[in-house]
């Protein structure tokens, strides 16, 4: 499952919320606000469980974050391709 | 399924996604069904000044461009104002379809895979 | 591959349209014969206490729950962690409720094919 995940790990208890349901074969996308993980405590809580962890790299820059592993990143415009490859997804927003 | 507001930072994204499975080939997307606050998407009321995102005009090309239906679940819909029978006027964008959770249902049956935005 | 869908609930009753709204899904979704599974974590465990939602104005939405059975409903997943949070006992205003930890939680929503957060 990919974790596509759209909000701040500040609004609502995500990162407990988040704890309860990834499971370690899953995969987190952080897109939107969700790119706010790379610049919190609260990464540490992804990258325990997920197996792959991407991030929007457009939605990075546009909130001025910069972030060193730069494997994550991906291109915005292949997004739509791995939410379609991914065989389900769980969307984390507002 | 659309469940934001058009309101919330997410709606460019959202039609950004949604164009770049219209565009790929790979893909074949059969229709978006709006729900809970996503259904302001398709409200003819909206006002969005003119250097701000124009998500009405976003839906608007998408639906004219490649005849993606747009279902709206008209009971959210009503809750949040949207009408199709007012004083006998819409305030419905004409390229949504007014539709029920059934229509959802019969979308869900037909998809192999259901995203929410 | 069966289709099968999984729903989440993560918000408490009375936040917004949420709650009410994805079990309006949930009921539609039941009477098509493509009865989903209910999730309650976080303060969406809420939605599943005694409680007088009516003493607020708005719908007690507690009774239809109570009709989820009718509905074909039947798998309803309650998150353990979410209940010692919150310094809630495991008894729930429905029958037939389900409480696992987060390992099950997760392996149980695994066997879904799609899945809709509220």
């Amino acid at each position: 499952m990919l974790h596509l995940i759209r909000q701040s790990p500040y609004q609502q208890d995500i990162s407990s919320e988040l704890s309860t349901l990834i499971s370690n074969d899953d995969d987190v996308l952080l897109i939107d606000d969700g790119v706010y993980f790379c610049q919190s405590l609260h990464f540490a809580i992804i990258q325990e469980k997920a197996k792959n962890i991407l991030i929007v790299d457009e939605h990075l820059q546009a909130r001025g974050i910069t972030f060193e592993k730069a494997d994550s990143l991906l291109p915005f415009a292949q997004i739509a391709e791995i939410l379609v490859q991914s065989e389900k997804t769980l969307t984390w927003q507002l | 399924m659309i469940t934001s507001s058009p309101l919330s930072n997410l709606t460019a994204t959202s039609i950004a996604l949604v164009k770049q499975m219209l565009m790929d080939d790979n893909i074949k997307l059969i229709g978006v069904f709006f729900y809970q606050d996503g259904v302001l998407n398709a409200s003819a009321s909206l006002s969005i000044p003119a250097d701000e995102y124009q998500s009405v005009k976003q839906w608007q090309s998408i639906h004219c461009d490649y005849h993606l239906p747009l279902h709206l679940c008209i009971t959210a819909a009503e809750k949040r104002g949207l009408s199709d029978d007012w004083q006998d006027t819409s305030n419905i964008l004409p390229e949504f379809t007014v539709s029920g959770l059934g229509e959802f249902v019969s979308l869900y049956n037909s998809a192999d895979q259901l995203i929410q935005l | 591959m069966n289709k099968s869908i999984a729903i989440i609930n993560s918000k408490a009753p009375l936040n917004g349209a949420h709650a009410k709204e994805s079990l309006d899904l949930a009921l539609i979704l039941g009477s098509f014969e493509q009865a989903p599974s209910l999730f309650f974590i976080g303060d969406g465990v809420w939605q599943l206490t005694e409680q007088n939602i009516a003493m607020t104005g708005a719908k007690d939405f507690l009774k239809t729950m109570q009709a989820l059975s009718f509905y074909d409903i039947e798998n309803i997943y309650v998150c353990e962690h979410s209940l010692y949070q919150r310094n809630l006992p495991n008894n729930f205003a429905l029958d037939d409720v389900t409480v696992l930890n987060r390992t099950a939680l997760q392996n149980q929503l695994a066997k879904f094919t799609s899945v809709l957060k509220f």
